[in-house]
């Protein structure tokens, strides 16, 4: 465990003065990257605001490790957002300037990468599960809940043997809907 | 691999007696197509439960980030951000067009619209019955008859959710906006998937009463990726602008 796992507690904590912290710290460097790309400040704060949400919720369980310094791994948020949003609005990034004033040690880079990609991936599966219809949809996520299946059957009117046959049913086609997902499907 | 479906996911949950255990431990052993469909449903298991259990939180994280985002840039803009007139001008005359479009009621959200009532069947054939007849009244807005109907199937059995859901929006319906809060109170507190939607509908019933502080409580624990997440985010953000004014 990298000893910057205290940025990572802070947000689970919702710890303001650390994310205050986390502001002093990171906001100016990620507000120069954005501006060397075709961004500006207020798109930095979009960027990181949105990039500490998606850190908040990948490490959620508590169980999230971060073996690399935060700094490479918010950088790395950032920016793969920000060339998201520079491609959705049709704007070629200066991509030889994306890592202005940050110099990640090979090592990092890839540890930061590695975290980034399983962000992405539990991204896409939030973004499938919201694709399905609502029944599979509310089924999957009444079922995800700490209640006993049981007790959600009876919320939901169901059941238990329809619920536990709908919910298998449901989650074989998320399933299959996320490994078509371009970033599953890159891995087979 | 369709016919493992069921008994993966009661592998998964850990409802297979033992003997059925056992036997799917055997079959994973051997099967490697089922092992990897085995890991994939586990990977998408402790994701969704993860991610799922963490929206309660976002709201409350977002808050304190906005908060902190505007302290910090603030400062940094006092520090000396040139050309702030070039941006000033281009926003008042969106900030006006705003305005002029909004008094026309272009972007008028009708925060009060009731969604439709799903009929499904589900229990006996005579509740089964009741809730079409009540389903039938509400979506053609006869609120007072299907709050009637749906009391009564709460009367015979509180534990259904979906009854007490659509009995607080008969209530709403019906501008009886105190019951509507007891009713959909419980609902909004509970773990069922009708409780992101019914603390929109608090929202809306508080607000409705006057309770405004309230009502941007509720609003604000309305999840972002729910279905009222937007609409409630706008009804907040509305009251807060509204509470300042009072203020």
């Amino acid at each position: 465990m990298h000893p910057d796992q205290r940025f990572i507690d802070y947000l689970q904590r919702n710890d303001r003065k650390g994310i205050a912290e986390i502001y002093r710290l990171y906001a100016d460097k990620i507000v120069r990257m954005i501006r060397h790309n075709n961004g500006d400040e207020a798109d930095a704060a979009d960027m990181l605001q949105e990039a500490l949400i998606d850190i908040y919720r990948l490490s959620a369980d508590g169980r999230f490790v971060l073996t690399c310094p935060f700094e490479a791994f918010l950088v790395t948020v950032c920016k793969r957002k920000w060339l998201n949003v520079l491609k959705k609005r049709s704007v070629s990034p200066v991509t030889k300037s994306l890592d202005d004033g940050f110099t990640l040690e090979r090592g990092d880079e890839a540890e930061a990468n590695g975290h980034a990609d399983q962000l992405e991936r539990e991204h896409a599966v939030m973004e499938v599960l919201e694709t399905m219809g609502g029944k599979c949809r509310d089924i999957i996520k009444a079922c995800m809940g700490k209640d006993h299946q049981e007790k959600v059957a009876e919320q939901l009117g169901l059941t238990y043997a329809y619920l536990r046959k709908k919910k298998s049913e449901c989650m074989a086609r998320l399933g299959k809907l996320v490994k078509a997902h371009p970033l599953f499907n890159r891995e087979h | 691999m369709d016919n493992y479906f069921e008994q993966i996911q009661d592998y998964l949950d850990g409802t297979l007696s033992p003997e059925d255990r056992r036997r799917f431990e055997e079959e994973l052993a051997r099967n490697a197509d089922l092992r990897m469909e085995t890991d994939h449903q586990r990977m998408l298991g402790e994701t969704l439960r993860k991610r799922l259990g963490a929206e309660h939180q976002v709201s409350a994280l977002t808050a304190t980030l906005k908060d902190v985002s505007d302290q910090h840039f603030s400062r940094a803009a006092k520090k000396g951000r040139p050309g702030l007139v070039r941006w000033l001008i281009p926003l008042a005359a969106a900030a006006c067009l705003l305005v002029v479009s909004n008094w026309l009621g272009w972007f008028a959200t009708d925060y009060e619209a009731l969604p439709t009532m799903q009929v499904s069947a589900t229990r006996g054939a005579d509740q089964d019955e009741h809730y079409r007849q009540a389903a039938e009244a509400y979506n053609g807005a006869d609120y007072s008859l299907s709050a009637d109907l749906l009391s009564d199937l709460v009367s015979q059995d509180t534990g259904v959710v979906r009854y007490r859901y659509y009995l607080g929006l008969s209530y709403l319906g019906n501008d009886d906006y105190e019951q509507a809060l007891d009713v959909l109170g419980p609902v909004a507190d509970g773990p069922s998937v009708f409780a992101d939607d019914a603390r929109y509908f608090l929202a809306v019933a508080s607000w409705r009463l006057g309770k405004v502080d309230e009502a941007v409580r509720h609003a604000e624990k309305v999840s972002p990726t729910s279905d009222y997440g937007k609409k409630a985010e706008k009804l907040a953000e509305l009251l807060l602008k509204d509470l300042k004014k009072r203020r």
